[in-house]
């Protein structure tokens, strides 16, 4: 085999990535408020114990800002409310006030304590749980794992009170606790690490957790008396900050609403953590501190409860100046005003080149012919974008490509659905892409299809997902961009969702049946009237769940999958709508507006939610069309903008400031390189022509596609297809028999272009125009000509020209 | 309109064969591997193009439709190519539109069923060169094309169509035993996909779509395997026409001896024309074929109608609870339709405590998309059984009931659908003790002289008794020996033994039948021949179910070595023995050693259980040799049929040939 890899034409390599990173910024001085106020101004201390987190906002020239650490705080009555650090704690019953006062500036908040003089024991499990999991006792990695850690196993972050109370008041005879003297308890010494302990000091004397643990052993291990309240929800206070330089802390503080309708603070107990640590950290203490420009958001998590409070810090940007570009429609106007707050300057619109280019990989996962890049060129400059959109989305190309997509999440692979069940799925998803079926409608027919899966293809949703659990994470994932699996095995860990909540889902996934079909490898798919699922921890049968609504009742005689699919992709449903235009987003964009685009969480907020809101609204009102969103989005300024970027964009990678440059999918990448070089490919099974991205399955054994990351479709995730580089790529594009054979080949295009008696700027032209929708520049022609004209033979020359093109970034990439 | 079902099996031969004495007598069976076209025109003359092997000499062709048929006098030299031959049909107006089969007869014996239709689309053949868009064959409507799809290709036909026109297109593929897994798809005259269709419902895996034109203009239609798979058992025959998208009338069944009402309701909505049907009071098969047009149409949609086995009660709707229930009868046959998504039909019936009935779906067999399922309640409204259709099989149980009073036959679609081809019969019978048999084979050829077999299996309800199997309807010149499936087997082989003078390439049409008495019933059963054709067809989930009781018997040259029993009977007590003398005669250079064996093999139901039989080969140069059977104490009492083969290797050759059946009655000790 001919090797290419001494000469390069430099020239055309043009696009770089650069890893995003804000710049850790100077600390600034706080500034004077003009004006501080608490967050919470009223508010109620029970009991002895007592405690509320003061938090203080200044306003000054920048806005708000925290100052609950730079004011002093002084109790009008220490007898009622004593001040501890920026806390306010119990000292008896009764009415006080607490003075927050920063230069010539105060605030006031009123306090009202209560049952001082009434016991108020530990509970168990709301405080000793809680504390278990702030000191880290629970977490999976210690004695929260399955089978625990030095004997001693706890539940996972204390999702399972009744294995808790058997674990620390009786086991092993109780030798863990030492009621008549607590301090010398096993439990609290090796936290301590006066005892020898794997897991390091966990707890410090005093620190809440500590107190809370030593003080129920103390108390005797009592459990929590009947009609204790249980705790709703938890809120976390800011919920939403925007801080302006030079301001770079935010104290948060977390206030817990139970069922009796009583609140208290939650703060010392909750755990917090930070969406992005290069932005911000945050102390146990729920104190957040500035790393960088940019936002996060702070989850707070105090048990099985959770809130998120959204932190964006800012800082002028020298020499920032917004450039006013022309929007579009309202994906403009969303992404623009972020990223003016951000003070990110967005790129220049690209050149129609680089629109065609992109346009035509994103929708139909090809390059343009050459023809079609010549006709487009030559129409109208005012319209020929939005045209090619529209042409595009008609075409069959599209609805090929997009096909794809669905294949590999729906898991069509000949293992699952057997050898012919592929060719009729992938029929179905096509038909159902091309004719725009709403994406609503596609759900539905999926999750409530029935009967044999050749006559009805959507019924391989079931044929692939064949137990309720596998369909629960698998629709979880698809339709409501939720990854539930944690949830399987214990409530998760991360998010709000429990155990109850995955195997309410699964109850409506329990009444399927499969039966043999009529032909050899058909499957029959039915609504049983029986079949019910346990949650296993429990022991209870579960109703239907329909996550953030509750449990539904569902008669014997209908189809609880339907009942699911309904509310689903009602029009209000808060998951689906915003989870299907997010992925479409990011198919087109590179990236999420929540990235992974199947990950919803708390934790992982959108980079934009005003436009996912709006996206989602509109997705909506226009019946969840896939190609009304494709249109809108793509007809964008934003989508419309250059890879290359400016000063004051170059490490952004998630505000979609520029064009995000990605690899080709393999298919796409194969394809291009067939197209470039006229030299098709040839899978088994397949008529001639049939492009990789057309392929009802992948195909067993093709080492290109391999390498280039084509999914074997065994997840619903979209992470299956691997975007990593690697070392064989780069060889197989080197010096690989697939390149190779086709830039060689006597029916390929450079042969049949010297055939034909073709210049060498005749086929250097052809060459650039197949490959990068443009012309070559003066450079690449000089570059190209040079090595021709140094070469001996002519024919070997034009090859290395058309290797060089296929080795350049700017064919490799889409950008 | 009036239409005739078929009330028999038709044998039309012109044996026109002034050369058959020139053919070589060693000929194999003939064979019909693709027809062309594939179907025959009712009320005119069709001339089909049988390709196969050994067709040379062939003198009969039989139909299972009314038809004559010849070898083509136009045809230069037809009837000496082993490969092809060339038949004239002659079919009358009133055969029935639909799947049939036809075979071929010649000195070889009888070919296999070949399916193939009475169609009034006229035909055409597909062309070579129709393998992409811009070199589609040019066809004009309404048409039916014969072709065959090869691997990773497709095939385009090219039309006129004007605008508000409709067309209603299918291929028929699996229904004629194909392995295309056909698919579709229609282009308007800017290229664009406007229509396709895959698995129809109904069809058995064939695709079926009905479009209105919205231009006039060329269209184009694109045919190939949904697997892109292909070759000569990827035939189809694609009909365009303006017939209705209907699979099966309503009711779905009608009673034998007299003439009945169908009407047609298909998705389409297209006024149909109902048809009178009448069937003979002797029909023997489940179903039988019925043509549906639109009024003033022109070409016919292709159904199945069911012949009813009881009286039938219609469902009078509204049906849809059990307060609403249609009055019924138990041993009526219970007939209705979901009408739309989700119906359900309620029948009442009226049990007895201690009565066992069976009941059983039928809808898919023959043509309804009707995913059956079936449910008795209790007067109360409780279920108390339910099956709904499965794989191949139908919603099938018996039921007893537990105390006198009404119960409730609940009838639903399992998934829900419905509409006007959703029909469904619910046949009810008292579950007495039976049987059922299957054959083998559909297609049995005998050397002249000699013996061939077919493996009867039995499928038993209640009854372990012995069964006395026979072939009914051979001429003279063909015995079947008398043979017993014996208490509590499971099967038996059936001999049929020719002799010299049965005349040969004729196609000899013969059923299978199981005779038993069962406490005071004498109980006829017909076997089964579905078995056989769905292991010749294995794309076909159902086979023909107008086609599912025939066996046809050829008649070939003598083989080489023939082997008899000196005494066709033979009684061992058990703890004893009894001996059979077996004879054999050769043909001149056949004298090497014949070997013998229990068919099948004796542990495998050659031989009733603690029964064996001592098998020596015949001696190289002999022609005669002792079997010896012995019994066991534990052997079960009882006449039983004891089948062996013989198999002789001659130099290269090698000839297996079937010994006629012994009887063997195992007997008890004679008491002291």
């Amino acid at each position: 085999m001919r090797h290419h890899g001494k000469w390069m034409l430099n020239a055309i390599l043009c696009l770089s990535v650069t890893a995003f990173a804000f710049l850790p910024v100077a600390a600034g001085a706080a500034e004077q408020p003009s004006k501080v106020v608490f967050d919470i101004e009223k508010f109620k201390l029970k009991g002895p114990r007592g405690e509320h987190q003061l938090v203080v906002t200044g306003t000054g020239a920048k806005g708000e800002f925290d100052v609950t650490h730079d004011v002093k705080f002084e109790s009008t009555n220490p007898k009622v409310v004593a001040i501890d650090g920026s806390k306010a704690r119990a000292a008896g019953n009764g009415t006080a006030q607490i003075k927050a006062t920063i230069g010539n500036q105060s605030a006031v908040a009123d306090v009202t304590v209560s049952s001082f003089d009434q016991p108020q024991p530990v509970q168990f499990n709301n405080e000793l749980l809680a504390a278990l999991t702030k000191s880290s006792c629970n977490m999976g990695a210690c004695h929260g794992s399955p089978s625990g850690k030095g004997g001693f196993r706890l539940s996972l972050r204390g999702f399972d009170p009744p294995l808790d109370i058997l674990t620390l008041r009786s086991e092993y005879f109780g030798r863990r606790t030492n009621m008549l003297k607590p301090e010398e308890s096993l439990i609290l010494q090796k936290a301590l690490m006066e005892v020898a302990h794997g897991g390091g000091r966990r707890l410090t004397k005093g620190d809440a957790s500590y107190t809370a643990l030593r003080n129920w052993i103390a108390e005797g291990l009592r459990l929590d008396a009947e009609g204790t309240p249980t705790l709703d929800r938890v809120q976390v206070s800011p919920n939403l900050r925007t801080l302006n330089a030079p301001a770079e802390v935010q104290q948060l503080q977390v206030t817990g609403y139970f069922s009796d309708g009583s609140q208290r603070d939650l703060t010392s107990l909750t755990v917090f953590s930070s969406s992005n640590e290069s932005v911000a950290t945050v102390t146990p203490d729920g104190l957040v501190e500035k790393i960088g420009r940019g936002e996060t958001a702070v989850l707070a998590r105090y048990l099985d409860k959770m809130d998120t409070s959204y932190i964006t810090f800012l800082e002028e940007v020298p020499g920032f100046k917004w450039s006013n570009p022309p929007e579009s429609n309202f994906v403009d106007t969303k992404i623009f005003s972020k990223l003016k707050q951000l003070q990110i300057l967005p790129s220049d619109r690209c050149s129609d080149e680089e629109f065609l280019r992109r346009a035509y990989l994103d929708l139909t996962g090809r390059l343009p012919r050459i023809e079609e890049t010549q006709a487009f060129l030559a129409d109208s400059p005012e319209t020929r974008r939005t045209k090619v959109v529209d042409r595009l989305l008609d075409s069959d190309d599209f609805a090929e490509f997009w096909t794809l997509k669905w294949s590999d999440i729906l898991r069509s692979n000949a293992k699952k659905v057997t050898g012919t069940g592929v060719y009729k799925f992938q029929r179905w998803i096509y038909d159902s892409i091309r004719s725009d079926k709403g994406l609503d409608l596609f759900a539905q027919e999926l999750l409530t299809a029935s009967g044999s899966v050749f006559e009805n293809p959507a019924a391989n949703y079931w044929r692939t997902s064949r137990d309720p659990n596998d369909a629960t994470e698998t629709t979880a994932q698809l339709f409501l961009g939720i990854r539930i699996q944690c949830a399987k095995c214990h409530n998760h860990p991360f998010e709000r969702w429990s155990q109850d909540n995955y195997y309410g889902i699964a109850a409506a996934f329990t009444r399927i049946g499969r039966q043999k079909g009529a032909a050899p490898d058909e499957e029959i798919i039915h609504v049983t009237r029986s079949g019910e699922i346990k949650q296993p921890r429990t022991g209870q049968t579960m109703k239907v769940h329909l996550l953030l609504k509750g449990d539904v009742d569902v008669p014997a005689d209908q189809d609880r999958r339907r009942v699911f699919a309904d509310w689903l992709t009602a029009a209000d449903n808060p998951f689906f709508a915003k989870a299907s235009v997010n992925r479409i987003w990011g198919h087109l964009m590179g990236r999420g507006i929540v990235e992974p685009v199947d990950d919803f969480r708390d934790s992982n907020p959108p980079s934009n939610a005003p436009l996912l809101n709006e996206l989602t609204k509109q997705f909506v009102q226009n019946g969840f069309s896939r190609k009304w969103a494709i249109r809108t989005i793509m007809n964008s300024r934003t989508y419309q903008l250059s890879s290359k970027k400016n000063d004051f964009n170059a490490d952004d990678e998630i505000y979609a400031s520029h064009a995000t440059t990605r690899l080709l999918s393999a298919e796409q990448l194969l394809d291009a390189i067939c197209q470039v070089t006229n030299v098709p490919e040839s899978f088994k099974g397949s008529p001639a022509g049939t492009r990789a991205v057309a392929l009802a399955e992948p195909p067993a054994n093709h080492y290109f596609l391999k390498v280039f990351g084509q999914p074997q479709r065994e997840m619903a995730c979209q992470c299956e297809r691997s975007n990593e580089s690697n070392l064989s790529q780069a060889l197989q594009m080197i010096n690989g028999p697939t390149v190779h054979n086709k830039l060689r080949a006597e029916n390929g295009r450079i042969h049949q272009m010297i055939k034909a008696g073709k210049s060498d700027d005749e086929i250097i032209e052809t060459l650039y125009l197949a490959a990068l929708s443009r012309k070559p520049v003066d450079a690449e022609i000089a570059a190209s000509k040079n090595h021709i004209a140094s070469s001996k033979d002519r024919t070997l020359a034009l090859e290395d020209v058309g290797w060089a093109i296929l080795n350049s970034k700017e064919f490799l990439f889409q950008h | 309109m009036r239409r005739h079902a078929r009330l028999t099996c038709f044998v039309c031969s012109l044996a026109v064969m002034s050369s058959a004495a020139t053919v070589a007598t060693a000929q194999a069976p003939p064979s019909i591997s693709t027809t062309q076209p594939q179907a025959v025109a009712p009320g005119g003359s069709t001339k089909v193009v049988l390709r196969g092997g050994n067709l040379a000499g062939a003198s009969q062709v039989w139909s299972s439709f009314p038809a004559t048929a010849s070898l083509a006098a136009d045809v230069e030299n037809n009837g000496k190519d082993a490969a092809a031959s060339t038949w004239q049909f002659d079919v009358p107006a009133e055969a029935p539109i639909g799947v049939h089969g036809i075979r071929i007869a010649g000195p070889g014996g009888v070919s296999g069923l070949k399916l193939l239709l009475v169609d009034d689309l006229p035909s055409v053949a597909s062309v070579a060169k129709n393998t992409t868009k811009e070199t589609a064959q040019d066809i004009t409507l309404p048409v039916a094309i014969d072709g065959a799809v090869a691997s990773l290709n497709y095939q385009f036909f090219r039309f006129d169509a004007k605008a508000g026109e409709s067309v209603s297109i299918e291929v028929v593929a699996r229904r004629l035993g194909s392995a295309l897994d056909p698919f579709i798809r229609l282009f308007n005259p800017q290229g664009r996909e406007v229509a396709w269709s895959d698995d129809e419902a109904g069809l058995r895996g064939d695709a079926r779509l009905h479009h209105t034109f919205e231009a006039d203009g060329k269209y184009t239609l694109e045919l190939r395997d949904i697997r892109y798979q292909g070759g000569g058992g990827h035939f189809y025959r694609l009909r365009i026409g303006d017939f209705p998208i209907v699979s099966v009338p309503y009711p779905l069944g009608a009673a034998k001896g007299q003439q009945s009402a169908v009407t047609f309701v298909g998705p389409d909505a297209a006024a149909v024309a109902p048809a009178l049907v009448t069937l003979a009071a002797a029909e023997q098969e489940q179903a039988v074929n019925v043509g549906a047009k639109i009024i003033n149409g022109r070409s016919s949609a292709l159904a199945l109608l069911r012949v009813a086995q009881s009286p039938a009660t219609a469902e009078v709707e509204p049906n849809n609870s059990k307060e609403q229930a249609t009055a019924a009868t138990l041993g009526n046959t219970l007939s209705g339709r979901i009408d739309e998504p989700g119906d359900a039909d309620f029948f009442k019936v009226t049990g007895k405590k201690g009565q066992k009935f069976t009941f059983r779906a039928i809808t898919r067999r023959v043509g309804a998309p009707t995913s059956a399922y079936v449910r008795i309640l209790n007067k109360d409204g409780g279920q108390v059984a339910a099956k709904e259709d499965f794989g191949v099989g139908d919603a099938s149980f018996d039921y007893a009931f537990p105390a006198d009073g009404d119960y409730f036959v609940s009838v639903e679609e399992l998934h829900r659908r419905g509409g006007g081809q959703f029909g469904y019969l619910i046949e009810t019978e008292p579950a007495a003790a039976g049987f059922d048999l299957s054959v083998s084979a559909n297609t049995v050829n005998i050397g002249s002289g000699s013996t061939s077999a077919v493996t009867v299996t039995v499928t038993r309800r209640g009854y372990n008794g012995p069964i006395t199997v026979t072939a009914e309807g051979l001429p003279e010149g063909i015995v079947s020996q008398p043979t017993v499936i014996g208490p509590a087997m499971k099967s038996v082989v059936l001999t049929l033994t020719s002799t010299t003078a049965t005349p040969q390439s004729q196609v000899i049409p013969v059923q299978v039948v199981g005779r038993a008495k069962i406490g005071e019933q004498n109980v006829v059963e017909t076997a089964s021949t579905e078995t056989a054709m769905k292991a010749g067809y294995n794309a076909l989930p159902w086979a023909p179910q107008n086609l599912t009781r025939q066996v046809a018997v050829g008649v070939g040259p003598q083989p080489q070595i023939r082997v008899r029993p000196q005494t066709a009977a033979v009684t061992v007590v058990k703890g004893q023995s009894g001996t059979v003398k077996l004879i054999a005669e050769r043909a001149e250079g056949f004298n090497e050693a014949i070997t013998l064996a229990v068919t099948p093999e004796a542990n495998k139901g050659g031989l009733p259980g603690n029964v064996t039989a001592e098998v020596k080969p015949i001696a190289k140069d002999t022609n005669e040799i002792v079997v010896t059977f012995k019994a066991t104490d534990k052997a079960p009492v009882g006449t039983f049929t004891a089948v062996l083969t013989a198999t002789i290797k001659q130099g290269k050759t090698t000839v297996t040939q079937t010994v006629p059946g012994i009887a063997l009655t195992v007997q008890d000790p004679p008491k002291e």
